[in-house]
């Protein structure tokens, strides 16, 4: 199957940052799997913090998801998120892949992310209750690329380190790593809450 | 402090379906649009739920030729708004099963009441 390239025009302004990650596996959502926290600052972008706020008074929201990556910016992937309702907006949130490629791996396995407006110095564990979305990432094309782009990177990586011995087998294996939690699943009879990590 | 209360906005309206095959109503939205802290900002809001025989039901099919009349109403808390939320316009999306849209400006709709 060909892989469906486009070209998007986007708005450099609608970027946000991630200032906080971590994990969260809760009983009846994604049948228990940890689901990846995203905390982005969005004090550039106060229709985010409305978009978050406001899902506390309506319905389940829609929102389009597209992975891409900006020639500007070689080191980040980026998601697109076209936000339909209830607020209609847009917004990219950049991963450099050295530094956030765990998180993209566990966003498109977990096909689904929390969403969090915050500022640097934000974590889950000090904005416990703080507004936060659920959303569906489907899967796409971008999840094979996706895996090139990473081992490529952490290949990459692992030379800096002077690891010169078979870089690619060590990238291989630490994915392999990585993964192996994702199959645990939060029980019924856990009824709280479970954070993995909080970075 | 931002205030409380409900804010509800009701449209009275008719749709005909002028083609040979039946079509609905898939989704209608109150669309709300103004600037928040000096940006853009469109805001929808769904239908409320309500079992009187005037209030249409969405989703709602309509046969070929068939005309439909009713009210299609909204009802949203004070504070969903914000007090930052300045509404330039507020108006009625609806679309149909072909994943057409169409929008009636509720300006337009009070403007066309003043004229009668």
């Amino acid at each position: 199957m060909r892989s469906k390239r486009r070209d998007i025009l986007i708005d450099p302004l609608s970027i946000v940052q991630i200032v906080g990650d971590a994990l969260v596996a809760s009983v009846g959502v994604g049948h228990g799997k940890f689901i990846p926290l995203l905390i982005v600052d969005a004090g550039h972008r106060p229709e985010i913090v409305e978009l978050i706020r406001i899902h506390e008074f309506l319905p389940s929201g829609d929102v389009e998801c597209v992975w891409g990556q900006l020639k500007q910016r070689p080191g980040s992937v980026f998601l697109i998120l076209s936000f339909i309702r209830p607020v209609v907006t847009q917004t990219l949130i950049e991963f450099d892949v050295r530094k956030y490629g765990g998180i993209v791996d566990k966003i498109i396995r977990a096909h689904g992310l929390y969403l969090q407006a915050g500022k640097l110095g934000d974590r889950l564990m000090n904005t416990p209750g703080a507004p936060r979305i659920l959303m569906e990432i489907p899967q796409t094309d971008f999840d094979r690329t996706w895996e090139s782009i990473w081992i490529k990177v952490l290949i990459q990586q692992f030379q800096e380190k002077g690891q010169r011995k078979d870089p690619k087998a060590l990238a291989l294996r630490l994915i392999e790593e990585w993964r192996r939690p994702d199959d645990l699943r939060m029980h019924e009879k856990l009824d709280t809450d479970t954070v993995l990590s909080d970075n | 402090m931002v205030p409380g209360g409900k804010q509800r906005v009701e449209f009275d309206i008719t749709i005909v379906n002028r083609s040979d095959d039946a079509n609905s109503i898939s989704r209608a939205e109150l669309e709300l649009r103004g600037q928040r802290l000096g940006r853009p900002f469109i805001l929808r809001i769904p239908p409320m739920r309500d079992s009187t025989p005037r209030v249409l039901s969405i989703p709602l099919k309509i046969d070929g030729h068939q005309t439909v009349a009713g009210v299609i109403g909204f009802e949203y808390d004070r504070n969903l708004t914000g007090r930052d939320f300045l509404i330039d316009d507020d108006g009625l999306i609806i679309e149909d099963s072909h994943r057409t849209s169409y929008g009636i400006s509720h300006s337009i709709m009070r403007d066309r009441e003043i004229e009668k």
